[in-house]
């Protein structure tokens, strides 16, 4: 299964939502990492410890933007991924915004 | 031979005298350490949760005075938010493993969720009577109920 850690692999500091906002924002995750990972349609895990912590932002449009800006479908990327964190509100937040994004689509 | 049992029934009743005494002894040390071990729990759950209840009090007026105010240090400011943020996510599962996250998601939803992190040509100042900032306050209060709530219920 294919893992995605994100302090290792993307950044101990994400931070922002926009490319605009900084060189590791939300959308730069989801253009460098999560797109490919989901169009390979094989399940991956989601490593979220090891960061100094995300601001909603950066998991709005990381995760919420699979499904609003590129349209993949929620319940599909839902089944797909699996999040490892020991914080369980990152996991609860970030499943809303892709709940959210599907349901207001 | 009479004498005999006798003697030997005296002699069992004294053993069974002195296992009656010990399992007593035995029984009231393990209700005592228990209760004491609870005592002592909810003690530190007490503590834990003052705690985290000023972190919570403290992460509000670095959110009003970030999304109300110019700040020289911005990044600085954001880095030190989201660690509070994250310290408080952590802590609480360490209240309760049920503990709601609603309540922490809401609050760290109203100070990063919009206008944080952003570039400074998009970042906006808000009013502190601004619907914005009472959302930031609103979320704060329902945390601290919360928490307010597990403490007393630990008395």
């Amino acid at each position: 299964m294919k893992v995605i850690d994100i302090a290792k692999d993307f950044s101990r500091y994400p931070a922002g939502r926009v490319i605009s906002d900084g060189p590791y924002s939300g959308e730069k995750f989801r253009t460098d990492y999560l797109v490919s990972a989901v169009n390979s349609g094989d399940r991956f895990k989601i490593i979220l410890d090891g960061t100094r912590g995300y601001g909603s932002s950066f998991l709005e449009e990381a995760f919420g933007g699979l499904v609003r800006v590129c349209g993949f479908n929620y319940a599909d990327i839902l089944n797909q991924i699996d999040f490892v964190s020991s914080r369980p509100v990152y996991v609860e937040e970030i499943k809303e915004y892709i709940k959210n994004a599907g349901t207001i689509k | 031979m009479p004498e005999q049992l006798s003697s030997l029934c005296a002699i069992d009743g004294d053993i069974y005298k002195q296992i009656i005494t010990f399992v007593t002894i035995v029984i009231g040390w393990v209700v005592v350490h228990l209760l004491s071990s609870n005592r002592e729990m909810k003690k530190d759950k007490r503590s834990l949760i003052e705690s985290v209840r000023s972190t919570i009090l403290d992460l509000e007026k670095k959110g009003v005075s970030y999304h109300t105010s110019s700040i020289t240090d911005i990044e600085q400011v954001e880095e030190d938010i989201i660690s509070c943020l994250d310290m408080v996510s952590s802590r609480v599962s360490h209240i309760e493993e049920s503990f709601s996250s609603e309540e922490i998601m809401a609050l760290r939803k109203s100070i990063t969720l919009t206008n944080f992190q952003t570039s400074k040509k998009t970042r906006t100042e808000y009013k502190p009577n601004s619907e914005f900032v009472l959302e930031i306050r609103a979320a704060t209060k329902d945390l601290c109920d919360k928490l307010d709530a597990k403490f007393y219920s630990l008395y």
